[in-house]
């Protein structure tokens, strides 16, 4: 019985670790300057920013080191770190963009987004302050 | 003891610096330095004609070696410079094995780096753009990329098109207009200018004015452009001579009788003699399908030349499936080429002598359109493999047949290739980026 019990435990601690741990990975914010005059945006306006497409905005990017890169990819575009690279190579080796800046942390982000009203970024939701809006979450 | 030289640096430096300092700025803000590459080895089994990769390329593989690096092999590097928001400049310089303009007559210099791209970029709003100097002739959907093989999926965009126009850059001018409604993306360029290039036993000069507009919405990118380039050889197999002593000829002879001889000959003269200026027109529309998972795409291409060069139709699709970091995909390319039919100069009347130059003159055209009769096709099969960061690795197998009674793209044909022959070619590449 209490074999049983602790079975059941154990299976719902990993449930929970595993629901937990997505949900955490779930939090992106994508962000720009509390002085942007955008509120909301749709993925598509972020995935054709981030892919060059439309110079509306001064994406800035997170270094690969930073967990949440391949993940806003993967879900803002349905791209992966190579296909993002090749597209990008398009451009650069075209003359017709700079890739995007890459920053390694959080806190680095939310500086650079917060100090100019053109940039845009993307920060763990938790490290999300006043300084920057949050114009959509990654879900 | 420090030399005066080293105080002087030093001071430089450190006056840059503080400059640098003050202005909240720094070098690596203006200037960035990228660069792409690719070691590529291709096998081809023809023994009596070279397969080539791209236009200009001399050698390639099977008759010139059966295993070789030449079709492939790359090295590009390219500065930007940022003067301000507004105000940039790229320069890109590329080793590669090519004629163009860097043929000095030794095969020796064939990596002999030349200048792809070398321009200022004023952004004039934030929408419209202007150009000057160097650029890539963005005549073809993947023309202005091809050689940066981290950022194609196949190994080489097909010789099938993308080996028709021999001229690659655009020195000139260009102004885009980028803009985007709603969640459609349009951009319009507009290019004047013009190139010129120097292989062995020929020199061809081009002026090049265009439009392309590139439509992306979703998962599609759609993209059309007509350019029209008019061409001249300075260097000629035939002297001028050769058409205008029958013309003059002709048009004295008594009564007329050898004005319409003249009249043909002059006609001929201007559609298939290149040492004046000969209009070609570029007809291109190409797609892309890329939601992600998988890929297809297709490209049409078309030029009209009154004469010389004909009407040279191209067609090729392609398709991938990605499943995690390897790409499986498949290529089929054609080119066909078509010609007018040319009465030739009419010999009827003619004195014996003149109505055998004349003779002769229509069996130059003759030959002229058989030479210049490009008809090949090309199945690939591929791979890319994503292996490593901003790095790849893919492998092709391709067949490559050249049409009946054509050497297709096939160069360096021996007296013991037969027209109409095909080859196996095997290529292995792997390309980076930094």
């Amino acid at each position: 019985m209490s074999h049983i019990n602790k079975t059941a435990l154990f299976a719902f601690a990993v449930v929970a670790a595993v629901t937990l741990r997505d949900a955490r990975a779930d939090d992106i914010a994508v962000i720009v300057s509390a002085h942007s005059t955008a509120s909301t945006m749709t993925s598509d306006e972020i995935s054709r920013i981030y892919l060059g497409k439309s110079n509306a905005m001064k994406p800035i990017d997170n270094s690969d080191k930073s967990g949440e890169r391949a993940q806003f990819y993967s879900k803002i575009a349905g791209k992966d770190a190579a296909q993002v690279k090749a597209i990008w190579s398009k451009l650069v080796f075209t003359g017709k963009a700079t890739a995007p800046k890459e920053l390694d942390s959080n806190a680095d982000v939310l500086k650079a987004v917060a100090a100019d009203p053109n940039a845009i970024g993307y920060v763990e939701k938790s490290a999300v302050d006043s300084r920057v809006k949050v114009v959509f979450e990654v879900k | 003891m420090p030399s005066a030289k080293s105080i002087l640096v030093t001071g430089a430096l450190i006056l840059c610096t503080s400059a640098a300092e003050a202005a909240d700025f720094s070098l690596s803000d203006m200037f960035q330095l990228h660069g792409y590459g690719t070691l590529g080895v291709a096998h081809s089994n023809q023994d009596q004609a070279d397969v080539i990769g791209a236009p200009n390329q001399n050698p390639g593989a099977g008759y010139s070696s059966a295993w070789t690096p030449n079709l492939d092999t790359k090295l590009g590097l390219q500065l930007d410079t940022k003067f301000t928001d507004r105000l940039t400049a790229v320069v890109q310089v590329i080793s590669q094995n090519r004629y163009d303009n860097s043929y000095t007559g030794k095969p020796i210099h064939r990596y002999v780096p030349s200048v792809q791209w070398a321009n200022l970029k004023w952004q004039i709003t934030d929408d419209i753009s202007f150009r000057a100097g160097r650029m890539v002739l963005p005549l073809m959907m993947f023309s202005e990329f091809r050689d940066v093989g981290y950022a194609n999926t196949l190994v080489r965009p097909p010789i099938e098109m993308y080996g028709i126009v021999p001229f690659s850059t655009n020195d000139g001018a260009d102004l885009t207009w980028h803009h985007t409604f709603g969640s459609v993306t349009n951009s319009l360029v507009l290019f004047d200018g013009g190139a010129s290039l120097r292989q062995p036993g020929l020199t061809l000069e081009s002026h090049q004015k265009g439009i392309t507009d590139t439509v992306e919405v979703g998962s599609w990118t759609v993209r059309a452009a007509y350019m029209r380039s008019p061409i001249k050889t300075t260097t000629h197999v035939f002297d001028n001579s050769f058409y205008t002593n029958f013309i003059d000829a002709a048009g004295s002879l008594p009564n007329n009788q050898g004005d319409a001889a003249a009249a043909a000959a002059q006609d001929l003269y201007n559609r298939y003699q290149t040492t004046h200026w000969v209009p070609i027109d570029h007809y291109d529309l190409g797609a892309v399908y890329d939601p992600g998972r998988w890929f297809a795409m297709a490209e049409l291409y078309e030029d009209r030349n009154p004469g010389i060069l004909g009407h040279v139709h191209s067609q090729w699709v392609a398709a991938g499936f990605r499943y995690k970091t390897v790409t499986p995909y498949v290529m089929y390319a054609h080119v066909s080429t078509s010609f007018p039919y040319e009465a030739g100069i009419p010999l009827g009347g003619l004195p014996a002598p003149l109505a055998a130059y004349g003779g002769g003159i229509n069996g130059l055209i003759g030959v002229l359109q058989n030479v210049l009769n490009a008809n090949e096709r090309q199945l690939a099969f591929g791979v890319r493999w994503d292996f490593m960061k901003n790095l790849d690795f893919k492998a092709e197998y391709a067949h490559l047949q050249a049409g009946y009674g054509s050497t297709g793209d096939f160069q360096n044909a021996q007296p013991g290739f037969t027209p109409g022959s095909g080859a196996d070619l095997i290529s292995f590449t792997v390309d980076f980026v930094f």
